[in-house]
């Protein structure tokens, strides 16, 4: 019997933003269709009490699903969850890290990786927590 | 309510410049958050904006807390799938700073064109009255 390619405890980190530009949180604006002021006009944002224009938290998600997909492949993803804990800003720098947390054996013979998944920013600081199951072959 | 959302290359090729990553070919899987980008095609999306930009919103700030995707069949460029959305859970809770915290769920399903599930993903909004906010100004 082969056992699974990862174990408990695996991880795997990545910077999956070197910096984030204003130039990409209006490419992202126009890709999603979500152009609230806090992503787009930087004087609303900061009349709104922020010091810059903020990142959207689906593009901190769709940049922390590179560690995912880069690791076990975009089909194998069952789930994908985040919760967006800190701002992300113009200049940040991000960098994501996956961990298997647990591996239970499917009917089929295959298994499902339960996955966390933290980005954090240039300071340490998390700004994304998330979760994933992905399975294996 | 149900609208068509195709999974069109240009689209998904826009999506990946942004997040600077390589587009996939057609047929090939999309990258596992463009299930979200359904605004595009939604018939209602910004319809009655004014010219002046987004409306302003009272002094309320509206942010996405959480967002949650379940996958079950890969979704691929070129796919044909349609949109559907309902409101789900509404909760309050107040923040360690004593604000008054409203969260609110939206979940989309698509579906494939022969009805099967291919992703449900359920998005959380949190509400905060925000003493910093301003109302929009008067376009010029």
């Amino acid at each position: 019997m082969t056992g699974p390619v990862v174990a408990v405890g695996d991880s795997r980190e990545l910077v999956v933003c070197d910096e984030i530009t204003r130039t990409q949180i209006a490419q992202y604006a126009g890709a999603s269709g979500d152009f609230s002021e806090l992503h787009t006009d930087e004087p609303h944002a900061i009349a709104a009490g922020q010091p810059k224009l903020m990142a959207h938290g689906m593009l901190t998600m769709a940049l922390t699903a590179k560690v995912l997909t880069g690791w076990f492949g975009a089909v194998a993803a069952r789930s994908f969850s985040a919760r967006f804990v800190a701002p992300v800003w113009p200049g940040d720098r991000l960098t994501a890290t996956a961990t298997v947390v647990s591996l239970d054996r499917r009917d089929d013979g295959s298994y499902a990786a339960l996955v966390s998944v933290d980005t954090a920013n240039q300071l340490g600081d998390v700004v994304l927590r998330g979760r994933a199951v992905m399975t294996i072959d | 309510m149900a609208w068509p959302f195709p999974i069109e290359e240009g689209h998904v090729l826009a999506f990946t410049r942004a997040t600077g990553e390589q587009a996939p070919a057609p047929g090939d899987v999309v990258p596992l958050t463009f299930a979200a980008l359904t605004a595009l095609h939604d018939p209602g999306h910004m319809r009655d904006m004014p010219p002046g930009g987004p409306p302003a919103t009272g002094g309320e700030t509206l942010l996405h807390a959480e967002q949650h995707f379940e996958y079950f069949a890969p979704l691929r460029v070129g796919a044909k799938t349609s949109v559907t959305e309902r409101p789900g859970e509404s909760w309050t809770k107040t923040s360690r700073r004593g604000e008054q915290l409203t969260f609110t769920e939206l979940i989309k399903e698509l579906r494939d064109d022969r009805g099967e599930l291919v992703v449900r993903a359920r998005t959380v909004l949190v509400s905060k009255a925000s003493a910093g906010a301003v109302p929009d100004a008067p376009p010029p």
